[in-house]
């Protein structure tokens, strides 16, 4: 739990909806009004979709997972990214054993895995994604920062191991991380691997918003971190080059700068003044 | 009264999605309709795939797994 005053995830519905959206096939500007929805109905909407849409080939599905059961991983995850589209591929992966799913998922092509990873429900196969090896998870999870898919990631987070977690978050930029923050649930863990960032990786944030003007990306961090972490990034913007803070001066002059980041800047330009933090 | 989305989707669907005004209910059955017909269709180019394209000795064992 943040002390800093992390908000309620309110883009819960917005989640939602996203989910339904994919599992649809159509932008989620497409089902305009659903958001008002309370979230338990939102989900059971969804469950009752994807029943329509698959279960009926059910039967079919649970086949080709007693197949690929029966198939070495190397061939099975060939014949799988030959002759399956994605969709159903998840479909399937949500019948088979985790050892098996996990065997499986190192045989496929990033990309491949990235969208069968997409059209998965995290709710119905939380153990097949926590069985993942971290080293597939990063290499999907970067197909999917490339495709700047970062709700379809945030829907997924909660269900990866930790090895997969901190796997995903290596595999990002900063701009990544930035555009992901807000669409996570900030639970203990999510605090646990943003604490355990390095200081290049919080210098690198730092220069992302400084030189792209990021500053409400940067703010929407901000709100989020917890004290030990926000101490840190003051440290870091006071010890960065002249120009990243002088990009973050120029903003807060220009009344670009949300409160939290322009009590960082001022906690930073006092310690960058030998002043008493 | 008949609703379409119940005809689609069963009589689980929730209260508050029925009580949606009857455009947004019209368009949210006709995507679903339209995501349905689209997976039929991937799904039967897929098993054409399939049984077309593995290979031999494995023909006979894809043809059970998709019931075709």
């Amino acid at each position: 739990m943040s002390a800093a005053g992390s908000p309620a995830p309110s883009s819960e519905p917005d989640r939602q909806v996203g989910r339904l959206a994919r599992l649809l096939g159509v932008d989620a500007a497409e089902l305009d009004g659903l958001a008002e929805l309370p979230d338990e109905d939102l989900r059971m909407l969804h469950g009752l979709v994807s029943e329509h849409l698959f279960g009926h080939a059910r039967h079919r599905f649970a086949g080709i997972a007693d197949l690929t059961r029966r198939l070495p991983g190397g061939v099975a995850g060939k014949l799988s990214e030959r002759f399956l589209p994605p969709r159903m591929a998840a479909r399937v992966a949500e019948l088979l054993d985790p050892p098996r799913a996990a065997a499986l998922a190192v045989q496929l092509s990033p990309d491949y895995l990235a969208e069968l990873a997409l059209a998965l429900d995290p709710s119905r196969s939380e153990d097949v994604i926590q069985a993942v090896p971290p080293e597939a998870v990063g290499r999907a999870a970067r197909s999917l920062f490339d495709r700047e898919e970062y709700a379809g990631v945030a829907e997924l987070v909660p269900a990866l191991s930790d090895e997969a977690l901190v796997a995903a978050v290596e595999a990002a930029t900063s701009r990544d991380l930035l555009e992901l923050a807000p669409l996570l649930v900030w639970d203990e863990r999510i605090h646990g691997v943003v604490a355990e960032l390095p200081d290049a990786r919080l210098d690198a944030l730092l220069g992302e918003v400084a030189d792209e003007g990021l500053w409400s990306h940067g703010e929407r961090l901000l709100t989020r971190l917890d004290p030990a972490v926000l101490d840190r990034l003051v440290e870091r913007a006071a010890d960065v080059g002249a120009e990243v803070v002088g990009s973050f001066e120029a903003a807060s002059a220009a009344g670009l700068l949300g409160p939290e980041s322009e009590a960082m800047l001022g906690r930073a330009l006092e310690v960058r003044a030998g002043a008493p933090k | 009264m008949p609703d379409e989305l119940t005809d689609l989707l069963g009589p689980d669907v929730p209260a508050s999605v029925l009580a949606l005004a009857p455009e947004r209910r019209d368009r949210l059955a006709s995507l679903v309709r339209a995501a349905r017909a689209r997976e039929d269709a991937e799904m039967a180019e897929a098993t054409g795939a399939a049984l077309k394209g593995v290979p031999l000795p494995l023909r006979g064992a894809v043809r059970k797994a998709l019931g075709a």
